[in-house]
């Protein structure tokens, strides 16, 4: 999460929450991120619906890249978030901070993800998201059109494509464990208690998985 | 940057491509939106749990007064108009039958807040509230639209339309809505039929 991320969403809390939260702010600008979460949580647990905004802002974008390359289609995508938040926001009075509310949120979203998968196995279609514009700029882009002498925005299409496709060939489990370490950065112990497995089942998985991907992908990597 | 061409590629730096992937500002509009109206259905859903025990105790004190398996019938019909409602009419205007109910009592509460608003309003009046408007279409209806609330906040409000016959309220009309729209209109999410209303 960048900072500018948390000043905007700290912006929308109502005043009583942030009072609430500097009751038990600490010097460090992570503890006082943890504080206003731990306020938030306790004031929608309280029932103050309102308070929960403030979550959905802080995590819908990570949720939903989780999700949207978990399945590779940007409409379920954002159904399966925002059921996830509404599923989270039904039990979150069941959460007791045992975990992180993020970890508690993403095992949600993981779960919902996968149980949808499962159920849709069959029925497969992509719906890509928009590239940003610094994806132009990148190393990768650049030595890969260089070497190819193709036009950089060709490479990125067809990269956005074949990776996609490469993910896609990947069991949802395995898809999940690639998904959260290599892109989302995630500790091979975070994803572990998101996924309810050991930490050694991770990196069996993400062992196995990137030796796929290496075939699927070999093409570019040489 | 070292844009080598001779630069082995790695699969973490194809991998990582995919952080580029994300949707612009108007989807996330999109996405706020439907968010909202997804949790209005969620919370009106829980609140149909209440409904129906109120319902059953309506029930269980109309049994064990004597009115018999025709009035326990209707209970059960009223039940399910109600939870039909809730699922088609999240949103929009409201209509209440009331039947022959002499007046209309609206309720508006903050979840937040302990107090709740409260207005009472009687078939021949057209009233203009701070919180809500109510109007009479026909003599058996009121409409409820135009929920106006002022506030910092993006608070939430129940709504509770409650019919008032002679002799006691008998069902009540509820729904819930956010105030953040504050020019959209609000369904109830319960019709009082007139054949109820005898009761």
């Amino acid at each position: 999460m960048t900072t500018a991320h948390t000043v905007t969403a700290s912006m929308a809390f109502s005043k009583p929450i942030a009072q609430e939260a500097s009751a038990d702010r600490a010097s460090t600008q992570d503890t006082t991120e943890a504080s206003i979460e731990a306020a938030c949580v306790r004031r929608v647990q309280d029932g103050d619906v309102a308070a929960f905004d403030f979550l959905v802002t802080k995590y819908r974008e990570r949720l939903f890249s989780v999700v949207y390359n978990m399945t590779s289609n940007r409409e379920d995508a954002a159904d399966l978030v925002q059921e996830s938040f509404i599923k989270a926001f039904r039990s979150i009075g069941r959460f007791q901070g045992k975990s992180s509310f993020f970890t508690w949120l993403y095992r949600i979203a993981v779960n919902t993800s996968l149980s949808h998968l499962k159920k849709h196995r069959l029925r497969r279609f992509f719906s890509l998201e928009n590239i940003n514009d610094e994806a132009s700029s990148s190393e990768i882009v650049e030595v890969l059109s260089a070497k190819t002498k193709t036009e950089k925005g060709a490479i990125i299409s067809e990269l956005q494509e074949r990776l996609n496709e490469a993910l896609q060939k990947l069991s949802p489990k395995h898809r999940t464990v690639v998904v959260l370490f290599e892109i989302e950065g995630l500790s091979h112990l975070e994803i572990s208690d998101i996924m309810g497995c050991s930490v050694g089942t991770v990196r069996s998985r993400l062992h196995y998985a990137k030796q796929q991907l290496q075939a699927y992908l070999q093409d570019y990597l040489k | 940057m070292s844009n080598s061409p001779k630069k082995p590629i790695e699969l973490e730096d194809l991998l990582k491509l995919k952080r580029h992937e994300a949707p612009d500002s108007d989807f996330w509009e999109q996405f706020d939106q439907d968010f909202e109206r997804r949790r209005l259905r969620a919370l009106m859903a829980e609140e149909t749990v209440p409904e129906k025990m109120a319902s059953f105790r309506w029930l269980r004190g109309m049994l064990f007064g004597g009115a018999g398996i025709a009035s326990a019938a209707a209970v059960v019909f009223v039940m399910g108009v109600q939870t039909g409602s809730l699922n088609l009419a999240w949103m929009g205007q409201g209509l209440v039958q009331p039947g022959n109910a002499e007046q209309v009592q609206v309720v508006v509460s903050d979840v937040d807040a302990s107090a709740a608003l409260s207005e009472t309003f009687t078939p021949s009046l057209r009233e203009n509230v701070q919180l809500a408007s109510v109007r009479r279409s026909e003599p058996t209806e009121f409409i409820l639209d135009a929920l106006v609330a002022e506030s910092e906040s993006r608070g939430f409000e129940s709504v509770h339309a409650n019919p008032v016959f002679t002799g006691g309220s008998q069902g009540s009309a509820q729904f819930v809505s956010d105030s953040y729209g504050q020019s959209d209109r609000f369904e109830p999410t319960f019709t009082v039929d007139r054949a109820i209303a005898r009761f």
